[in-house]
């Protein structure tokens, strides 16, 4: 196989083989969730699984979040590299106290003896008529932990990549994934080395006019945007943070001190994500004295998730939303 | 009738008068204003601490509660270390950054003391879960005390222990009071160990001033575990001399409470049974109980004089 | 000998004793329980007047200090990018128009302003700058931008870049034109400043692209604007309606009309003589001075009457033309451009001319005009030559279908009679709505003009 061989598959298929190959790769990794062995998982990630791994290590629990982090912790701090899924993103407001009480801090408070490599999988967003208990995206309230690292794929080649590396690292990783996501296609390079570093953020297109910051489901929305204004002779920059803590703000500076404006844009809720902390960073870097105009946000409606699916769509920011924003920040509306 | 070989009361005897000491010694560095964290001090609860790790096997581990100093000693900890981090200095077991709460000492199976009331619980589930799978043949035993067992943890924790047959022992300190709250106003039950029937594992309910009795039922229960066959539940009633912590007024108990709990002292029944049993003469147990203080007091000195952390450690172990 | 004295700082006496009378003073020091300092303080407190005027200023500027209005209202808006490009090449960020929203300021704004430097060009005025004519009581006003002491002021300013627009301000010495204030036109009532015998400068080094006219009127005038507004903020709000009414008839002047241009050079040389012969005459008899504007206004009034078809003007697909001419000339005041009418312009002498301008723009300059002075206007003429346009091409002014551009006289070499000589040469461009006239039409009108122009001595009847 060659290395730079790449077949196409989709997002969810990518993160299954990503956990198989670590699987293969090294003995100590385990899988837990719920209905994740014979049922496959709720969302068909890992199917075939236990046939290839067997019930020691891809173990269904029972429904208790909390104990399910609370064991990954453990073993973890024990010498294991526990994969586990929390089935929604909303779930892990029952597991919060291991994650952020016990395994973000475990290194750190205990003056560096403790080991955490856990990886928590937690498939987030809205769009699937969930509901507001099912479709929420709390990527901010992780990103508030010190000792945890949160990394978000937004496309099938990342997904591989960053769940590798994931559970190649030695601390506490929240992998958040896109529900929506999960059908969508592409590249994924079939080499079982291939990784993608955590903390380190991603140029997705060029442009000279306008920065846009975003990941996760919107980030195709911005491409799809971006080359619609392109018809326009506006060339817009689309960058994807992909590990949002601890976020590696170099490229989005120099791109911002390149162009001038900047939108930054997710699907969570607006008020208190992470959005305001990537344009606080940037007004505290030296891109301060490149702005050119007004830093522009687009985030989710700050409402819990509607079931009807035009509200449900009407919460999240659309490809027009990012047109219109950028034109506001050219002064053409 | 349990037959205990001389080594063994001779390390417990040791060690619950470390423990005795430690705790005096913390008592009275607070009282000077030398420890500024607020302490948890288990006065009164060494036999359950420091006799039930006396039970464990050389590589199990165990998971501490805030109450922790005497199960800490009782694991093996160094009472160097630990004053050291008590003091907040470098020395300490977590390098001045974890304090009395977080004491923990990884390498060698403590999975450390936790500031959350019932943390500890699916943790050791985890670290069984890692011997279960390793096949390493090693028990976790977790502490915990009365109040514990009502946060939602304690349940799950024990559901999943009893579903996945984890090597794990529960020792869940009755000391009759969740904080200042006593037993009797935060649950329905008497006995904790009652509620080893929901999860259809064994639990036993023992007195937890009778080091004999401790060191029995544990060894039999730690041997339950290490076969595979489950968890178990065991409770040992016991009681606090002091506050729930330094700033503890204690208005919710009584003198007399304490002081009839003070006759069942279990370092007192301890040299009782000593005596008794002819095991060591008198002068052979001034000697344990003067080396024992004297530990203590090297570790005092030591904190004393170890180094304060650099400022710059504040950025560091953040991640591994 | 003294007696021994206790000063109280108070008494006015002990100043003087300290000051003037040194042996005394030594004594008195001695006796004195004052410290040194408190003694200064008090000969400072106890000198006449001077200390109380300047207690007054300071008391003054610390009202000042301490303003009670909108803080926004001094402050500029502009980008952190604008700001640091500004900062860089030491543009006083203030002086910037900004064409973002709310008027920020932003990079593209301070980048345009490296290419012209405003405010210093030295046509600058508080007075309302008046298309050729400046009234006469310019003369003498201290704050003219012609007089010596502005000059140093301008020089003060970051010169290096205004050089040139130095040179020249330095050839207009106030000397020369004082003593050939006969021979010389004067300045202030000039379109452009001129110097008998001495070469201009040619203009190109000054002024280096052309402009739409908006812009050039704000960043003439942008150094005068902050001052206005810090002392009377609310003309900011009046202006900006009129901007926008401005700006709506700009768009749909061009939007309506099918506009050619043409232009022609008119050598004003034979103007420039008559002038200086007849203006004395005309000004005892008018009370104002002439000046070239007066001769435009008259072989244009002419001119339409010869081609009414440019003085009529395009209304419900019909073309109305005038039985008479009302001459619109726009005239810029401080930040707002207007343009008054001198009605029935046809039938006016050279006299009757010179009147009529000359109380037009007195009004506007005071700002008594009514709004019926503003009306009517079949024809309009638009002068930039004072600020070195050479030629420009403006927009309609409805329902005018034709307006007339006039550029700066300046000196060049042309043929004359044969021979290379300098003469002073003017620019005029006819905007004409092509739906109205064809370009023959105009091309007439212009020639009629011009003929007018370079034999003025017909016009004077």
């Amino acid at each position: 196989m060659e290395k730079n061989e790449m077949k196409k598959m989709t997002y969810r298929d990518a993160i299954r083989l990503g956990i198989t190959e670590e699987m293969r790769r090294d003995d100590d990794v385990i899988f837990l969730g719920e209905d994740i062995g014979l049922y496959g998982g709720a969302f068909g990630l890992s199917e075939g699984m236990l046939d290839e791994f067997g019930e020691e290590r891809v173990i269904d629990t029972p429904i208790t979040e909390a104990a399910i982090v609370g064991t990954a912790v453990g073993a973890a701090a024990t010498g294991l590299r526990p994969v586990c899924e929390i089935m929604v993103m909303d779930f892990v407001t029952l597991g919060m106290d291991a994650l952020v009480n016990q395994g973000a801090k475990m290194h750190y408070m205990f003056g560096g003896q403790a080991e955490v490599p856990m990886v928590l999988r937690l498939p987030a967003g809205s769009g699937t008529g969930a509901g507001a208990q099912h479709s929420q995206s709390l990527e901010a309230w992780l990103c508030h932990v010190p000792g945890l690292k949160v990394v978000t794929p937004s496309t099938p080649a990342q997904a591989k990549g960053l769940i590798k590396a994931a559970i190649r690292d030695n601390n506490p990783v929240c992998f958040i994934e896109h529900k929506m996501l999960y059908k969508t296609e592409g590249l994924v390079p079939v080499d079982d080395e291939f990784t993608i570093a955590i903390g380190k953020t991603l140029v997705e297109r060029c442009g000279k006019d306008v920065t846009i910051v975003t990941y996760g489901t919107l980030l195709s929305k911005a491409i799809e945007a971006a080359e619609f204004l392109a018809e326009e002779g506006i060339e817009v920059e689309i960058i994807n943070p992909v590990t949002l803590y601890p976020m590696d703000m170099k490229p989005i500076v120099e791109s911002v001190i390149k162009t001038g404006r900047l939108i930054v844009a997710h699907e969570a809720s607006k008020t208190g994500g992470v959005g305001g902390e990537i344009v606080a960073r940037v007004v505290e870097s030296e891109a301060f004295d490149y702005l050119n105009a007004p830093i522009l946000r687009l985030g989710g409606l700050d409402v819990p998730i509607p079931y009807n699916k035009e509200l449900e769509a009407a919460v999240v920011p659309q490809r027009n939303d990012f047109v219109h924003g950028v034109y506001r920040l050219l002064n053409r509306e | 009738m349990i037959e205990l070989s001389e080594e063994i009361l001779l390390r417990m005897y040791y060690k619950m008068n470390q423990a005795r000491f430690f705790e005096e010694k913390v008592e009275d560095l607070f009282d000077k204003g030398l420890i500024y964290e607020t302490t948890y001090l288990s006065k009164g609860e060494e036999a359950t601490g420091v006799v039930s790790c006396l039970a464990l096997e050389k590589g199990d581990l165990a998971s501490l509660t805030h109450r922790g100093h005497s199960q800490a000693i009782g694991f093996g900890l160094d009472v160097n270390m630990m004053m050291a981090e008590l003091l907040g200095k470098s020395t300490g077991y977590c390098k001045g950054k974890g304090g009395s709460m977080h004491i923990a000492d990884v390498e060698n199976g403590n999975i450390g003391a936790n500031g959350i009331v019932g943390g500890g619980f699916t943790l050791s589930c985890g670290a069984a879960l890692t011997q279960k799978y390793k096949k390493t043949g090693k028990v976790v035993l977790c502490f915990a005390g009365d109040g514990a067992t009502n946060e939602g943890s304690f349940h799950e924790a024990l559901n999943l222990a009893s579903v996945w047959k984890l090597p794990i022992v529960f020792l869940i300190e009755n000391n009759l009071y969740g904080m200042s709250t006593p037993v009797s106003k935060h649950m329905n039950i008497e006995n904790i160990s009652d509620r080893s029937a929901s999860y259809n594992i064994p639990g036993l309910t023992i007195d937890g001033t009778d080091f004999l009795e401790i060191y029995d039922v544990m060894t039999k229960s730690l041997r339950y575990a290490r076969a595979g066959r489950g968890p178990v539940l065991v409770e040992a009633k016991t009681y606090r001399y002091n506050g729930h912590s330094s700033s503890d007024a204690q208005v919710y108990r009584n003198k007399e409470e304490v002081q009839k709990w003070q006759k069942k002292d279990p370092i007192l029944r301890f040299v009782n049974y000593l005596h008794e049993n002819r095991v060591f003469t008198d002068k052979q147990i001034q000697t344990i109980e003067d080396e024992a203080k004297t530990s203590i007091e090297h570790a005092v000195e030591f904190a004393m004089k170890s180094p304060e952390p650099e400022i710059t450690t504040v950025l560091e172990d953040i991640y591994a | 000998m003294e007696k021994e004295v206790i000063l109280p700082i108070e008494k006015s006496n002990s100043s003087e004793m300290i000051a003037e009378k040194p042996v005394e003073a030594e004594d008195v020091a001695v006796n004195i329980t004052v410290e040194p300092e408190a003694a200064e303080k008090s000969a400072k407190e106890l000198l006449p007047n001077s200390s109380q005027e300047k207690t007054q200023v300071e008391i003054q500027d610390e009202i000042e200090l301490q303003p009670e209005i909108d803080p926004r209202l001094k402050k500029v808006r502009a980008t952190p990018a604008a700001r640091r490009l500004a900062r860089e090449h030491h543009i006083d960020i203030q002086t910037i128009p900004g064409s973002g929203p709310n008027g920020r300021i932003q990079i593209e704004d301070v980048k345009r302003m490296g290419v012209i430097l405003p405010g210093h060009s030295g046509y600058s005025s508080p007075e309302p700058a008046v298309i050729g004519t400046a009234l006469e009581e310019i003369i003498g006003n201290p704050e003219n931008v012609f007089l010596e002491p502005l000059k140093e002021e301008i020089k003060e300013e970051k010169s290096e870049k205004r050089k040139t627009k130095i040179k020249k301000q330095e050839a207009m010495k106030p000397e020369a034109r004082n003593n050939k204030s006969e021979m010389v036109p004067n300045p202030e009532l000039d379109f452009v400043p001129f110097v008998e015998g001495e070469v201009e400068p040619l203009r190109e080094e000054i002024i280096v692209k052309s402009v739409p006219l908006s812009s050039l009127e704000k960043t003439t005038f942008e150094k005068n604007a902050p001052e206005k507004n810090e002392k009377q903020p609310e003309n900011k709000t009046i202006l900006t309606e009129k901007r926008k009414d401005i700006a709506e008839r700009m768009v749909r002047s061009n939007l309506e009309t099918a506009v050619i241009t043409l232009t022609t050079e008119i050598d004003m040389t034979e103007v420039k003589d008559l002038r200086k012969k007849i203006s004395k005459k005309i000004e005892s008899q008018a009370h104002f001075r002439c000046t070239y504007t007066d001769f435009l206004l008259m072989a244009t009034a002419r001119a339409l009457m010869k081609q009414p078809i440019i003085n009529s003007r395009f209304e419900n697909d019909e073309i109305i033309p005038h039985a008479y001419v009302n001459l619109g000339f726009a005239v810029d005041t401080d930040a707002e451009m207007i343009i008054p009418v001198i009605k029935n312009a046809q039938d006016m002498t050279f006299v009757e001319m010179v009147k009529h301008r000359g109380e037009t723009l007195k009004s506007v300059k005071n700002k008594y005009y009514t709004q019926e002075d503003l009306e009517g206007s079949t024809f309009t003429i638009t002068n930039l030559g004072m600020y070195g346009i050479l030629e420009f091409s403006a927009i309609i002014n409805q329902p005018n279908c034709a307006i007339l551009s006039v550029g700066e006289v300046v000196q060049r070499v042309r043929v004359h009679q044969g021979e290379a000589v300098i003469r002073s040469v003017m620019k005029i461009s006819l905007n004409l709505d092509r739906r109205v006239a064809d370009g023959m039409a105009g091309a007439k009108f212009l020639q009629d003009v011009k003929a007018d122009m370079e034999n003025p001595s017909l016009l004077l009847f």
